[in-house]
């Protein structure tokens, strides 16, 4: 009888170390391995009340193109140039990525650009002001980053000057990346 | 305390449910309250989890994270209720006071504590995840006991025996 129970404990040990060995394994081996899964992006582009004629949007909303004009000593202001929505409460931050031409001659047929993040309520929470000195674009820092609660909407505002007695014809390109955390 | 959070997949209720069965198996088994079968039964329950952990790899992409988390904490919740059910039949059905109070300070309270600990470290939608562990928690528990004690024994101990 007392055998018979050694025998039991020895066999469940045995089996015991087995299973708790190999589930270790199996929940290390699911830890180890990293699945990408595609959804929808959380945060991404949709028209704004003066988008038509403007903007173009890329395949799935997380590209936008801007063809804005600008006049010689006229500020020109597109209130909602595009809007930003969410899907998911998030934080958001508008980024410089790049000016081109800069330290250019052309540069100095602008005077400034303003970009403008605006809530539905009309309180500004975030600038990206680029302005130019002589051939040279001052480029801002990056925005603080600001949430964005499901399906809200953040306009973004431009105001575009150029300079007295600009050329026509001349045009700048600036890349902002939409920062998500 | 974030990033360990982040770290925790919910297959870890089901590995530490394995771990309890196992536990379990080895204490029924170096007890002598129990009929032979006993330990195996638990064996053959850690056992099942293994499958379980197996087919949640293998399946891991197709079933969401808030299903993984389901039957992973039910597994769990099973095997604290067979402990608490093992405890209660100690108690009730064999008298053996102080073994059940060995057996609850041992062994029930701190398994109860370390899936409380780590739950709390999974847990993310907060309301969700009490709701479902409450739920599972007292059904399993509910039919744990009425397995492991006799009507005989109720009856007696509510004093119409």
């Amino acid at each position: 009888m007392k055998n018979r129970r050694h025998i039991d404990l020895l066999v469940l040990l045995l089996i015991s170390v087995v299973v708790v060995s190999a589930s270790a394994a199996i929940y290390y081996t699911m830890n180890a391995q990293s699945t990408a899964t595609v959804s929808q992006a959380a945060v991404y582009f949709i028209d704004g009340g003066d988008s038509s004629g403007i903007l173009t949007l890329g395949t799935n909303n997380t590209y936008a193109r801007l063809n804005l004009n600008a006049y010689p000593n006229v500020t020109l202001y597109y209130d909602q140039a595009v809007n930003i929505t969410a899907n998911a409460a998030k934080q958001i931050r508008l980024n410089p990525v790049s000016v081109t031409p800069n330290n250019s001659p052309s540069v100095a047929n602008f005077t400034s650009i303003v970009f403008r993040l605006i809530r539905s309520d009309g309180s500004e929470v975030g600038t990206l002001s680029y302005t130019t000195t002589g051939n040279s674009w001052t480029i801002p820092s990056a925005t603080s980053y600001v949430s964005i609660g499901a399906g809200e909407k953040l306009a973004i505002k431009v105001e575009i000057k150029a300079a007295a007695g600009a050329k026509s014809g001349v045009s700048t390109t600036m890349v902002i990346a939409v920062d998500v955390r | 305390m974030s990033g360990l959070a982040a770290e925790l997949m919910p297959e870890f209720f089901l590995f530490l449910g394995v771990d309890f069965f196992v536990a379990l198996s080895l204490l029924t088994c170096i007890m002598d309250y129990f009929r032979r079968g006993v330990p195996y039964l638990y064996e053959a329950a850690a056992i099942f989890g293994y499958v379980n952990l197996l087919m949640s790899r293998e399946f891991m992409s197709a079933w969401g994270e808030y299903m993984r988390f389901a039957y992973s904490f039910m597994y769990l919740a099973l095997a604290l209720a067979n402990i608490i059910g093992i405890n209660a039949y100690l108690l009730i059905s064999k008298n053996l006071w102080s073994q059940a109070k060995v057996f609850a300070g041992a062994v029930t309270f701190p398994t109860i504590l370390i899936s409380a600990f780590f739950f709390s470290l999974y847990g993310k939608d907060t309301s969700q995840l009490f709701t479902a562990a409450l739920l599972s928690g007292a059904m399993v528990l509910g039919v744990g006991i009425a397995f492991l004690v006799s009507p005989e024994t109720i009856k007696k101990h509510l004093g119409r025996g």
